[in-house]
């Protein structure tokens, strides 16, 4: 090698180092699949390329370290050096609870209760169910979009695993969650006094909550973290709840209906493992 | 011993030997020095006591740069001194000087501690564009400049030259001497400092990690929802920059006003990407020359109106196909509008101060800009333009993420507060709203979808046009590389336009739109 004229350059170095380590760490966050907890799996293929893309930056830049430079400039580099920090050490989120902000109640019918002003959420029950009865030029427009909207989506026609006709049960698996969610919703009568076996977790800060009453959910993440919402149904049960918030439990129990929505009416409730896949993704 | 080194570069006759003088004179008096002249100027250097020069051309700074530094590193080791001065020629790239005098060899003897740049005011500006890249590597790579200058003339406006190319650079006049001399004399402990902040700053996040909570893990998810986008987009505006050459797009491009607004918008469909991706390319497709007020049509629409938006909206709203037609159709009217709204009334100057060259604030590396681009491939170029966008950029979006996760911890509070309200304010809080939230357009359909229905129907289509138009993140990386006065007209335009276009939508029934 040519020694003449090769020095140091120690932005360069940096720089190689920075993106070597990003892409080191963005690789194995997403390899791991950690990165779920953060985005969805569509966007999986995209921090991959990311990750490559900086090896191929470093690789570049490595071919500078050698090329002497008197003033080096670093202040860019934050906008690695910050995420490399939130990467070494993810987030630990603490409670599922705690990611619930806004959203919350929207995806679990009849959690609003029978609010006089709860037409104005009519948007939130969506896909799963009419949260108001009430007959008023809203809901017929309402109706139309529900029965022109059951048709589209085309990932929740696919077949409901765990249906047992026969037995009448329904056993809901982690990766069939949210399309047994979206098929309770719109045909709840459907599947009255049906043994539903379901997994989720306890969620009990609602403002509407009644007494002997609490929330099965899983989270659901549409986009990324910033869009957490709890979807799921609403247990009855008698006697004493041993289960405080966040528990993950499987209850077993009948399919009723609480008004217009369908919940469980609990007869056994045991602890159980959180599911591999923590969220749900909706439409993927 | 190793010897430390003053460097003094600039122009021919912008003042490099007064300056020597001056330092010999007055401030260096009774020290051993050495000044090696790599230039002939008008003004001789005055003869002291202590003082040797040694004078080389610039053919053989050309022919024989390492033979040089070799006759340089045996002189000092034989006669050490306290202080050498090098007056560098200002027509030779600074990265010479760096092959010279930082590589490994000469480690032992020499080590540069401060460089200046000089200046003569009434003719810095020609020069430096007359000499570019060479004058942009000596600037950038300068801590001071010194600018010669008449009494009592402000010199903001060469000044501001000067901070467009190297932004650390601190720029004195004859009448700051004294100034000028501590900090000659001084050692600068500013890098110092920030280094301690940023690393005290890491380990003290890394001790309250925990207690982050749900604020870092929505800053992590947004951050990677948008940077993979980001980095599509500063390809994308990198491939244009290096491979399309400067007149091809201006010739190709539809003359007809009409026929241009049609291709803007075709093309925005075209391309898959969000707000992120969009605002870098729209950057090079202004410097190559397309008529504004089409690629401000491209810009607009394309975060609005691309696949990958129809279809997240599709699925929030779980297939309402009049959403969709609304949300293309309205960003669409107000995309075209925004464009044409510049043509009308053209904008004196948009693009920031740029001094006669294309790259403003370094972004170039100053090395790159070497000797001859020829001698880099294109693909390797292409990757550097890349990689400076995405530090440019990307320091903009992190800013604009940061400040959105704050708005988004406290919305419930804030959609709260809003609900119940009339239908023009609840257009215009759905539209403020997604101008803090600024939020990513593949994934705001979502969230609108969770408020909507607090809101007058209707309403929430500001919410999904108005966003991924303009919003904190959009405006941050604008702002680097455009006029204030550009991106705050901007907003306004599309804030209007997007706020007349949903009220009208409203009014009309909103297309029997009831989500």
């Amino acid at each position: 090698m040519k020694i003449n004229g090769k020095g140091i350059n120690l932005q360069a170095f940096v720089e190689t180092m920075g993106e070597l380590v990003f892409g080191i760490l963005l690789f194995r966050f997403t390899k791991s699949g950690v990165y779920l907890s953060y985005v969805t799996p569509r966007m999986k293929p995209y921090l991959y390329g990311l990750s490559i893309l900086m090896f191929l930056w470093a690789m570049i830049n490595g071919m500078n370290i050698f090329k002497p430079k008197y003033k080096g400039k670093y202040g860019h580099l934050l906008v690695l050096f910050i995420p490399i920090l939130i990467l070494l050490s993810p987030p630990v989120i603490k409670t599922s609870g705690s990611m619930i902000k806004n959203y919350t109640n929207d995806n679990i019918p009849g959690a609003l209760g029978e609010r006089s002003d709860s037409s104005s959420y009519d948007a939130y029950g969506d896909n799963l169910v009419k949260p108001d009865p009430v007959e008023t030029q809203e809901e017929d427009v309402w109706e139309e979009s529900q029965s022109e909207d059951s048709s589209l989506p085309p990932d929740t026609k696919t077949e409901l695993q765990g249906l047992d006709e026969e037995k009448k049960t329904i056993t809901i698996a982690d990766e069939d969650y949210y399309n047994w969610m979206v098929e309770l919703g719109s045909n709840p009568q459907k599947y009255l006094d049906y043994t539903i076996i379901m997994k989720g977790f306890v969620f009990l800060d609602m403002d509407e909550r009644k007494a002997q009453e609490f929330a099965l959910v899983r989270l659901s993440m549409w986009c990324c973290s910033a869009d957490m919402s709890p979807i799921g149904l609403m247990v009855q049960y008698d006697g004493e709840l041993n289960f405080k918030e966040d528990d993950w439990i499987t209850v077993t129990g009948k399919l009723q209906m609480d008004g217009s929505y369908p919940g469980i009416l609990a007869e056994q409730m045991e602890v159980a493992e959180k599911p591999k896949e923590e969220y749900v993704y909706p439409y993927y | 011993m190793v010897i430390p080194a003053w460097v003094i570069t600039g122009f021919l006759d912008s003042g490099k030997t007064t300056i020597i003088n001056r330092l010999l004179k007055e401030e260096l008096t009774e020290q051993d020095i050495l000044v090696i002249q790599f230039e002939h100027g008008e003004i001789p250097l005055i003869e002291v006591d202590g003082i040797r020069v040694i004078n080389y051309g610039k053919h053989q700074l050309e022919t024989a740069p390492y033979e040089l530094a070799e006759l340089i590193y045996d002189e000092l080791m034989e006669n050490p001194v306290d202080l050498v001065l090098i007056e560098w020629n200002g027509m030779e790239h600074f990265h010479t000087l760096e092959k010279m005098f930082l590589q490994f060899k000469l480690k032992s003897a020499i080590c540069i501690e401060k460089v200046i740049y000089t200046a003569d005011e009434k003719t810095m500006q020609d020069q430096i564009a007359d000499t570019y890249p060479i004058s942009l590597s000596q600037i950038a790579a300068s801590d001071y400049a010194y600018i010669q200058v008449e009494k009592s003339k402000k010199i903001q406006d060469k000044a501001e030259i000067l901070f467009g190319i190297n932004s650390d650079i601190s720029v004195f006049t004859k009448e700051k001497w004294n100034r000028f001399v501590k900090k000659m004399f001084g050692y600068d402990i500013r890098s110092q400092m920030k280094f301690l902040l940023v690393s005290s700053a890491a380990i003290l996040y890394l001790i309250v990690n925990p207690s982050f909570g749900s604020f870092a893990s929505v800053f992590l998810g947004v951050f990677l929802q948008a940077i993979p986008f980001l980095a599509v987009g500063v390809l994308l505006s990198s491939f244009i920059q290096i491979y399309i050459p400067p007149d091809w797009i201006q010739k190709k491009f539809p003359k007809k006003v009409v026929s241009g607004q049609i291709f803007a918008v075709l093309a925005g469909f075209c391309l898959p990407v969000c707000d992120c991706a969009s605002i870098p390319v729209f950057k090079s497709l202004v410097k190559k020359g397309v008529p504004l007020s089409a690629a401000i049509t491209f810009m607009l629409v394309s975060p609005v109106i691309n696949p990958v938006v129809i279809l997240s909206t599709w699925y929030a709203f779980n297939g309402n196909i009049k959403i969709i037609a609304a949300r293309c159709g309205l960003g669409i009217l107000c995309a075209v509008f925004s464009g044409l709204s510049y043509l009308i009334v053209p904008p004196v100057e948009i693009l920031r101060k740029d001094p006669g060259f294309g790259y403003r604030r370094g972004p170039m590396d100053y090395q790159f800009l070497n000797q001859g681009e020829t001698e880099r491939s294109k693909f390797t170029l292409t990757m550097y333009h890349a990689q400076n966008e995405f530090f440019t950029v990307g320091k903009y979006l992190l800013t604009g993420i940061f400040v959105s996760t704050v708005f988004q911890e406290i919305q419930p509070m804030l959609v709260q507060k809003g609900m119940g309200i009339s239908l023009i304010a609840s257009i215009l809080f759905l539209m403020a709203l997604a101008f803090v939230l600024s939020l990513c357009s593949s994934s705001d359909a979502v969230v609108v979808r969770t408020i909507a229905g607090s809101f007058p129907a209707g309403a929430f289509m500001g919410f999904l046009i108005f966003g991924p138009m303009m919003d904190i993140k959009n405006g941050a990386m604008l702002l680097d590389g455009f006029k204030k006065r550009f991106v705050v007209r901007l907003f306004f335009t599309t804030a209007i336009l997007c706020f007349l276009a949903v009220f009208g939508f409203a009014l009309l029934g909103s297309g029997g739109i009831a989500i």
